[in-house]
């Protein structure tokens, strides 16, 4: 069947990537353009923002995206250190990185589970479950909540440790590795895998960039484009780590690079677990109210680079609070790109939907 | 190759499973931090309104309780609505007094047909199990040092 | 013999709810833990299924916005009976952390009957357990199911005063510019070393020249547009971050634009994903991108008729507590 029709695809379907839909135009089988339509989420942080306080602002600031949420939280407490001029103990950055990095293998573990979805793998998606899984519960040991930890806050972390935070940390990097080396295997040598992701959703780093896309996406095509490297925030300067680049830039590369990075980070949790001990001091208490200034703070996220921009006039809130959306780009710009340059097809959709690992709430915010 | 996945499959056959029982059977999850329902110390609780003001969800409202307490003589108690609380602990971190606690007391318990039965009034918070508390004070204000600028 | 069937089919069916499969918000994000490990739903016969068609029950999972629960009644319209609404989550019930927010709906109950609600912010895949449970014992007592409330009518009542609110908003005279601003483009006038920045200020006619002498020296990458509304000094500023592709550093270009004509130059032919973030903030802070091709509304369509809400003069918090709380801001 040739001929020109119109396809909804989403909010409400099993590929759609959470709650946002495309308007697709179709010719046969191949899609032609995808239209999102976004605002199935939006709640309007920005506004909320600013009817909260400087202490209790930052409880909605992890909150755009419900799988990673830890890098928002540390780059929301990095503008307020700034807005504040405080700076949080060596103890306290630390373990914000740890905590964004679990986060990160969290998110990806969670990318994996969907990713397979797409292309009808489903076994490793338990085993990448579980990998999550034991994050989380780690999470909810030491912060309190599995998914929404709150605890990256204005001046240093909210409390300290546990007694036996280093040996129960470090022995979770060895069973998440384990799991996470299972899965690698299980999928990136999977014929069915690289069938469906080679040559599917290429893009190259530097025109990915050039459309507003960060993270995998720009690393997959063969850039080592990283906000850790480039612009260290917290203690990233201090650790060792690699930054894991693609070649060609397709799905099966994204994917690569992701795995890749997970391994990664387990590096620098293993590094930065190290200098955080139960005792001594975590957190600078801050003031009720702010001085007039700015607050900027760039963190790589699971999807990219998100930045924060706080405008304070003084007082006890917030005046303005500006937020990056890492995935925007990718399901605005860059999947027009792939769509004009290649044949996707609506089978292929999918797939190249979930490669491209969007947020839908971080989209909308 | 598919017999890749397949290997790795089998051999997830001869682990234990990681699936885990019931709920019902074995207890939900918890840990020593959870943060869930409050409990308030109503002989400790001044009435001074720091956890209303400090809520980000607008959970917390001082409502007048009968009855003689003496540090507290406009008799004034926070009523905390727990499908409204996000279960972010500012309350118990800012109470000056250490009245409030957290307990390890989730949705698994809270789990009601009537959504009015979990708007608790400072009564009802008292009446908590103190042997399930997870989240006091201390654990957010100790060792904290001045900002130097 | 008839009762004791009608208890048979009761005694199947409750062995066998099944959900529709829609991610309606972040308490989602533990429904994979629920449905495969560690807690392995399908071991019970819970599913979740992608047709409504085939469905039992619609749960509401975190915050309401105005789009998702029009789609919400859409897809309950479509799911044969008996049907069931459960609610998880906290902003389901009373509207939650999100109690100012503009874009939601505060409980579910406004449009729905809802059979069981599980507190919990947001409930870990335990507590969800504790929720299908209770729901398999309300289906096996042969319980008739959920309703549809009249919402249309609730919906637009409220949908028309926005729109109402929204001429008066624009009807009214905007303040006199009264601001200092001085062009030091090329040069830094704010400098932070570690993250990178460096802010300068350049007028709006000036402003495209900049960026694409920016792009020219490798600051290629558009990060994002900030617009911050002064109503006292009658302008609306705007931060134009751009990224240099090379070290990572960035510029913000600080501009401004009148309240009362707040008009400026598109940049999408420049920097091509400039398209939706200048679509956002034309939605949010009602700033008119000249040469936009499609402005329009975006991620507001379907979630807020009334002016734009970033607005600094605009007070949706107070205009929320009156509409959703009947002006009780600690109500329900």
């Amino acid at each position: 069947m040739a001929g020109r029709y119109t396809l909804y695809f989403g909010p409400q379907h099993p590929g759609a990537p959470g709650n946002v839909g495309f308007r697709l135009e179709m010719e046969g089988e191949r899609v032609v353009r995808a239209e999102l339509i976004p605002g199935f989420l939006h709640r309007g942080f920005e506004k909320m923002m600013e009817n909260r306080k400087w202490e209790n602002s930052y409880v909605l600031s992890y909150r755009f995206c419900v799988e990673d949420p830890d890098p928002f939280e540390v780059a929301y407490a990095e503008a307020l250190d700034m807005v504040f001029k405080v700076d949080p103990p060596p103890k306290a950055k630390y373990f914000r990185m740890i905590q964004a990095e679990f986060s990160r293998i969290a998110s990806h573990m969670f990318w994996t589970h969907f990713m397979l979805g797409s292309v009808g793998l489903r076994t490793p998606a338990y085993w990448a479950l579980a990998a999550r899984e034991e994050i989380l519960k780690w999470f909810a040991w030491v912060t309190g909540h599995r998914i929404y930890h709150n605890f990256s806050v204005p001046g240093g972390i909210r409390s300290d440790v546990p007694q036996d935070f280093q040996s129960r940390t470090l022995d979770l990097t060895y069973r998440v590795e384990d799991l996470v080396k299972d899965v690698e295997k299980a999928v990136l040598g999977n014929r069915v895998f690289k069938r469906r992701t080679r040559g599917v959703g290429v893009i190259k780093g530097e025109t990915a960039l050039r459309l507003g896309a960060t993270g995998p996406v720009v690393r997959g095509g063969g850039l080592a484009y990283d906000v850790r490297k480039l612009a260290p925030y917290e203690r990233y300067d201090s650790v060792n780590f690699e930054v894991p680049v693609g070649e060609v830039g397709d799905a099966y590369d994204r994917a690569l690079v992701r795995f890749r990075e997970v391994h990664e980070s387990l590096k620098i949790i293993r590094q930065a677990a190290m200098e955080v001990r139960p005792g001594g001091p975590y957190r600078v208490k801050i003031p009720l109210t702010a001085p007039p200034g700015r607050g900027y703070a760039r963190v790589e996220s699971a999807r990219g680079e998100y930045t924060v921009h706080v405008t304070s006039v003084g007082g006890r809130s917030p005046y303005r609070v500006r937020f990056k959306s890492p995935s925007m780009p990718l399901l605005t710009t860059v999947l027009d790109y792939i769509i004009k340059n290649e044949e996707v097809t609506i089978a292929d959709f999918p797939v190249v939907l979930a490669s491209l690992d969007p947020c839908a709430p971080d989209i909308d915010r | 190759m598919v017999l890749s996945t397949i290997a790795e499959a089998v051999k997830y056959l001869f682990k234990r499973p990681y699936t885990r029982l019931v709920p019902a059977k074995t207890g939900p999850f918890k840990t020593d931090r959870m943060r869930g329902a409050h409990i308030l110390d109503m002989s400790k609780c001044t009435g001074c309104s720091m956890c209303q003001q400090v809520c980000p969800a607008n959970a917390i409202d001082m409502v007048e309780v009968p009855g003689q307490y003496p540090q507290n003589p406009r008799r004034r108690f926070p009523r905390i609505d727990l499908h409204r609380c996000t279960f972010c602990a500012l309350c118990v971190e800012y109470c000056p007094f250490d009245a409030l606690y957290m307990t390890s007391v989730t949705g698994f318990e809270l789990y009601t047909r009537d959504k009015s039965t979990t708007l608790k009034s400072p009564v009802e918070l008292s009446r908590g199990d103190y042997t399930l508390v997870t989240v006091k004070r201390d654990l957010y204000v100790t060792k904290e040092v001045k900002a130097s600028g | 013999m008839a009762s004791l069937l009608r208890r048979l089919v009761d005694w199947a069916r409750s062995r066998s709810p099944w959900m529709i499969h829609y991610c309606a918000a972040c308490g989602a994000v533990e429904f994979p833990p629920l449905v495969m490990s560690p807690l392995d739903w399908e071991r019970y016969g819970y599913m979740p299924v992608p047709s409504p068609r085939q469905a039992d029950f619609v749960a509401g999972m975190g915050y309401l916005t105005r789009k998702t629960v029009k789609l919400m009644i859409n897809l309950f319209r479509q799911t044969p009976n008996p049907k069931f609404v459960v609610a998880g989550c906290n902003c389901t019930a009373t509207g939650g952390l999100y109690w100012d927010s503009y874009a939601t709906y505060k409980r579910l109950d406004d449009f729905f009957t809802v059979s069981g609600w599980v507190p919990g912010c947001m409930p870990m895949p335990d507590d969800w357990t504790a929720l299908i449970t209770d729901l398999r014992r309300q289906i096996y007592e042969g319980l008739k199911g959920d309703k549809l409330k009249d919402a249309e009518e609730f919906i637009a009542r409220v949908e028309e005063g926005e729109r109402k609110w929204r001429e008066e908003y624009f009807a009214k005279p905007q303040p006199p510019v009264n601001y200092a601003f001085k062009e030091t483009y090329p040069e830094c006038e704010e400098r932070y070393e570690r993250v990178k920045l460096c802010v300068t200020s350049v007028r709006r006619e000036r402003l495209k020249t900049a960026l694409a002498e920016l792009k020219e020296k490798g600051f290629v990458l558009l990060s994002n547009i900030d617009a911050v509304d002064y109503p006292k000094n009658g302008v609306i500023e705007l931060y134009y971050f751009v990224e240099n592709k090379d070290d990572s550093s960035q510029v913000a270009l600080k501009t401004f634009v009148p309240r009362s004509e707040p008009e400026i130059e598109s940049v999408h032919d420049l920097y091509p994903n400039a398209l939706f973030i200048e679509r956002e903030v034309y939605e949010m802070m009602g700033v008119v991108f000249k040469g936009h091709p499609e402005l329009r509304k975006w991620i507001l369509d379907g979630n807020w008729e009334g002016p734009p809400p970033l607005r600094k003069d605009v007070d949706t918090a107070t205009y929320v507590v009156k509409t959703f709380y009947g002006g009780d801001k600690y109500g329900r």
